[in-house]
Formats: C-alpha cells, structure tokens, sequence
C-alpha cells in the first residue's frame, strides 16, 4: 500500500447541551482510521449515525473530544504557519450541496480565481482556470455565470474545480452525488475514479447509497453505535 | 392504412385501420368520455368513440392531458418548460412522470392545478372528469384544488405552517375539502393520522416531529378531503432509504382509502417500479416514452430511457454523455440526437414520429 496521508487514532466525539442539567451524547467512540494515496474508504450509515462529523474532525474543521488526527504523521494541533497551511490546502472537502458552498453573488471565474489567490497564483497563471474546468468537463461560457444559473451537476463540478486548483492530496466527500441526478452522478462518480487514477487523491467517501460506495471504495466501513466497524464484502452485500 | 389526425395544427394521432390512435397514448375511453361530455370537444372532423380490439379497459379515464405547451418568456429568451405533453390517467391507476432535473415534470403539475405563474403562456387542453381546467376560472379552479384534486409537496417543513398543529391543518384540509362540519373535520383529521401512523400526535407542531412524521402529516392532509386525483411532487426526495419506502407505502394507503388516481413526479426510477402501473419518461420537456411501468423500465424502446436506466446504480453508473439541452435553445429534430450512441445526421431533420406497439408509445426517428 502506498503512503498513509491522513490517519484518526481513537478519536472520540461527544455533545453536550443544556447549561443547568448538562447532558452529553456521545456521537463517536475511539475510531481509528486511515486514508492513503490513490485509496478510497468509504463510510456508509444511516443519517444521524456520526458519518459527517467524523469527516468534519478528520477534515480538521471541528476538534474531537478524545483521540487525534494525524497529517503525514503529524498532529493537527501541532501544525503552525506553513504545516497548517499546507494541511488546509492539501486536504479539501466537498460537500452535498453544490450551490450551499459556492457564493451566490459571485460568478464562476471569481468563485475559481479567489482560489489561485489563495496560492498566489496572478497574471498570465489565470489560464489555469480554463485547464481545470476542461479536467471537470465543462467548458469556459460557464465562467460567466452565477452558481444560480447552472445545474446541480455543473455546480458540483465548479466545487470540484475549485478544490483541484489546490492540488489535493486528500477529498473528503459528504455525499457528493446525493443532491444530483441518476446520470448526472454517473458522471461525477466516473470523474472522481479517473481523477484519483491520474493523480493518486486519497478520498473519504460518505455516502448512504451502497452502490455509490461500492463503485469508488477499496474499502468500507460503517458507524455502529459511535464504533467504526469495518466491513466486509459479505457483510457489505447485506447492510447495504 | 394510415392517416394522420390533425386538429389546430398539432398532430393528434393518426388512424390505423379502425382504430384512432393517438399521441401520447391515449386510451379510446378518454376518448369517450370527452364525447359524452358535453362542452369538451367539439367536432371537427376527428374520429372517436373507436374502439382499439385487444386492449382490456381498466376504468374510464379520469384527467387528460392534451397537446399541453408552456413557455416562459423571458429576458435570456423563450424557455420552452413543456412541449406537446399528452398523457392520461385512468380511475384508481397510478402515473409515474420520471425525468431530470428541470425536464419539466413539475410545470406539468403546476399545469393541471393552474399554478403556473400568471406570465406562463399555456396552451393545450386539460381534461378532467370531463371539463377542460384550462377554461375555469379562479373561483372554479379553487374548488377543484383540495377538494378534488391534491397535492403532497416535496419540502414538508416549507409546506406545513409552523404555528399550527398538524391536527389543525389536516382538519383544515378536510374543511376546505366541504367532506365535513368543523368537530367533524378535526375527527376525521385524527383518524387518518391514526391511519399513519401518527396516533395521538394531532396536538403537535411541526417542530416537534421528524422529517418523516411531518411527511405523513402532509401525506394525511392531502388525502383527508377525499380527492379524486392526488399529485404527488417529489415525495421521497432527500429522505432516507427507510424513509422512502415508508413514504411510498403511505401514500398508497391514502390512494386506496379513498380510490383516487396519482400522478407520481419523481426522479427516482425504483419509486416508481414500485409505486406505478404506468410510466412516462420526459426529457427536455417532451414526453418521450409512456407504457406501462414493467414494459418501459425492462424493455425501454426510447434511448433516452434506456441511457436512464444503465446509468442507475445497479446497471453499473453509465453516464449519459453532455448534459440536457437547454430549454431556451433546443437542439434541432430530436432533442436527444446530440447525447444518443444511435443517432445519425437524419436525426436532425425534424421532430420524431411517434411510435407505438399497441401498449406503449415513444417519439423516435430509429435511424438504428
């Protein structure tokens, strides 16, 4: 197996509400995972189960109660300066709702463009924009428009763009086709396996359609009462 | 022998031997029924009251689509939202209108209850139970909309009120419906939430319940007025797997309670095995494909159905190539020519004829 990218080690998560009586639920219990070059684990649940906060610690955007979460062997709160940026930059999410997480107010060129900002990129190294649009299918009369004014699909391959212009090493994708058309998932699902054939992305892949794990998954695993249990083909036929 | 049927311009059917067979499947009792109805067809030379031999009736035809068009002006152009949609219903039967996002599905249920925004330019006829909707006025169409027909909407959570309980506005429904007195509308509304499921939860509001409860709740609104036709926008989208299925079997409870006949809007072809006797496929707007449910999803005659189908996830994700044409500009002759593996120059030519083998219909020049 190629090098392990981003690895959770006994991450525990739990809630609590209410200030008077405290009360505390606990989401997930001591999960232990890991996400290599060029691999695809899936996670697959019904909703509730925990499967999108586990994305959101290991993507580093909530802290987990217990537990941590390792980039290239390094803690994420141990990363400073440089390391947090090359870890913010290097492992993208993409969500359910490709209009939810791209700004309305701005058209397709800026929404792609603030990206290259982000990596300094100015001038001439703008054609990018067009080299990855023509990676995610689509072709340059849609620069000019609104999120507003594309399909669900499109927009979800805008989403796509923009993480690839950061060159990736990791995706975390939260149900990136449940929002979309039958054939139009077909075609996102077929993008994101020649994508991760021509550039070695590990992927994350929550989903409650088996087949849609089963399609791009090396491996599978589910969220059983907070405890991530890995399953097996058999296993998998029938859960699923 | 045949004889194509026009009538204002629009290709209608067309005779074959004894039989009048038209577009988009509609059956002889339609037919009929518009006959012996007395304001809704005037004659104009058309043939009708024919029989079609071999085809077993399965009740009169309750709402009828006809030639249905509309078009949105707007400043990017003319949005072209339905195009020459004829589809039936028959008593007690239920259609599944499958199709993509934005291939028109939901324009064509705004159609049937006139809740197309007023700048919407309609054209065609409408036909149930015997009156052309088209031709009713506010007053008259508000009667119909409840009473007779109505609708369980996508979005429970946007679609209930959420200062009221779900008891109060199922019983609201069955008041508007005129089915009862207002004690006797809040005991018929318990009753049917006790059918789904939800006993003694009248008293809640929306807030209180999950996503699959307020469905029900919405599910139970529609059928407490005891409509003749219920339209169901969406139903399952975004639930749960679980919840799907929950859903359908709702639904099919509150269709048997009352007799009534469905007109399904989904994108979700399972839903619709399930849930359907007859299936129409759309795309762009047309309606491309219509039969019953078993015959269209095993042996699809139109390539777009068939491009559907492979593309579900058990038959491997095959993607359909492109994307659906825009609605403004529409390529020319077949609207699926620039996405189909069998299409040939001849393709562009003009629209498809359509074509049926006694049970089914679809619009293809089948160059292959």
């Amino acid at each position: 197996m190629l090098g392990t990218l981003l690895r959770g080690v006994g991450i525990g998560k739990a809630f609590s509400r209410g200030i008077v009586r405290r009360r505390t639920r606990v989401v997930l219990e001591d999960v232990t995972l890991e996400i290599g070059e060029g691999r695809t684990l899936g996670l697959v649940g019904p909703s509730g189960s925990g499967k999108t906060t586990l994305a959101r610690i290991v993507a580093g955007l909530e802290t987990p109660t217990a537990g941590r979460v390792l980039y290239r062997g390094r803690d994420l709160r141990d990363l400073r300066g440089g390391e947090r940026k090359a870890f913010r930059r290097r492992v993208q999410m993409i969500f359910q709702d490709p209009e939810g997480s791209l700004n309305p107010r701005k058209t397709i060129r800026r929404s792609l463009e603030e990206v290259l900002d982000l990596r300094g990129v100015r001038g001439e190294g703008r054609g990018e924009v067009r080299e990855v649009l023509e990676v995610v299918g689509l072709e340059a009369e849609v620069l000019d428009r609104l999120p507003s004014q594309l399909s669900g699909g499109q927009n979800q391959r805008i989403a796509l763009a923009r993480a690839l212009i950061l060159e990736p090493e990791v995706l975390i994708l939260d149900e990136p086709t449940s929002a979309l058309d039958v054939s139009v998932q077909a075609q996102i699902l077929h993008l994101l396996r020649d994508l991760q054939r021509e550039r070695g992305i590990g992927y994350l892949l929550i989903s409650h359609h088996p087949e849609v794990v089963g399609f791009l998954a090396d491996e599978v695993a589910a969220i059983r009462g907070g405890r991530l249990v890995r399953l097996e083909g058999e296993v998998r036929g029938d859960l699923l | 022998m045949e004889d194509a049927v026009w009538r204002g311009g629009r290709h209608l059917g067309r005779i074959h031997g004894d039989e009048l067979i038209l577009a988009g499947g509609i059956n002889r009792s339609r037919v009929e029924e518009m006959a012996s109805s007395s304001s809704a067809v005037n004659g104009d030379g058309e043939r009708r009251g024919v029989s079609r031999p071999g085809e077993k009736l399965q009740g009169e035809t309750l709402l009828s689509i006809l030639g249905l068009s509309v078009k949105f002006p707007t400043e990017a152009g003319t949005v072209h939202a339905a195009v020459d949609v004829s589809l039936d219903i028959r008593r007690e039967e239920t259609l599944a209108l499958v199709g993509e996002t934005g291939c028109g599905k939901s324009v064509v249920a705004a159609s049937v209850l006139q809740l197309l925004p007023s700048y919407a330019k309609v054209k065609g006829e409408i036909f149930f139970g015997g009156r052309d909707l088209l031709g009713l006025g506010e007053r008259e169409m508000a009667r119909v909309r409840g009473r007779e027909i109505s609708m369980i909407f996508q979005n429970p959570s946007l679609s209930l009120n959420p200062v009221y309980t779900i008891g109060h506005q199922v019983a609201e429904s069955a008041l508007i419906g005129g089915r009862a007195s207002p004690a006797g509308a809040r005991s018929m509304a318990d009753s049917i939430l006790s059918r789904l499921g939800l006993a003694g939860r009248g008293g809640m509001y929306p807030f209180q319940l999950s996503g699959g409860m307020n469905q029900r709740a919405m599910i139970a609104a529609a059928g407490v007025a005891g409509p003749r036709l219920i339209i169901a926008d969406e139903p399952t989208k975004g639930l749960d797997q679980e919840l799907v299925w929950e859903v359908c079997r709702e639904i099919d409870i509150i269709k048997d309670l009352n007799r009534s006949s469905m007109l399904l809007i989904t994108h979700d072809l399972e839903v619709a095995r399930r849930t359907a006797d007859r299936l129409a496929v759309m795309y762009a707007g047309e309606v491309v494909e219509t039969g019953p449910v078993a015959d269209v999803l095993e042996r699809p005659r139109h390539p777009y159905s068939l491009a559907l189908l492979k593309s579900l996830p058990g038959q491997g994700f095959h993607p359909i190539p492109g994307s659906s044409p825009s609605a403004v500009r529409r390529p020319p002759g077949c609207l699926f020519h620039p996405r189909c593996s069998w299409a040939e120059p001849g393709c562009r030519s003009g629209p498809p004829p359509l074509r049926s083998d006694g049970r089914r219909w679809w619009r293809c020049w089948e160059r292959c």
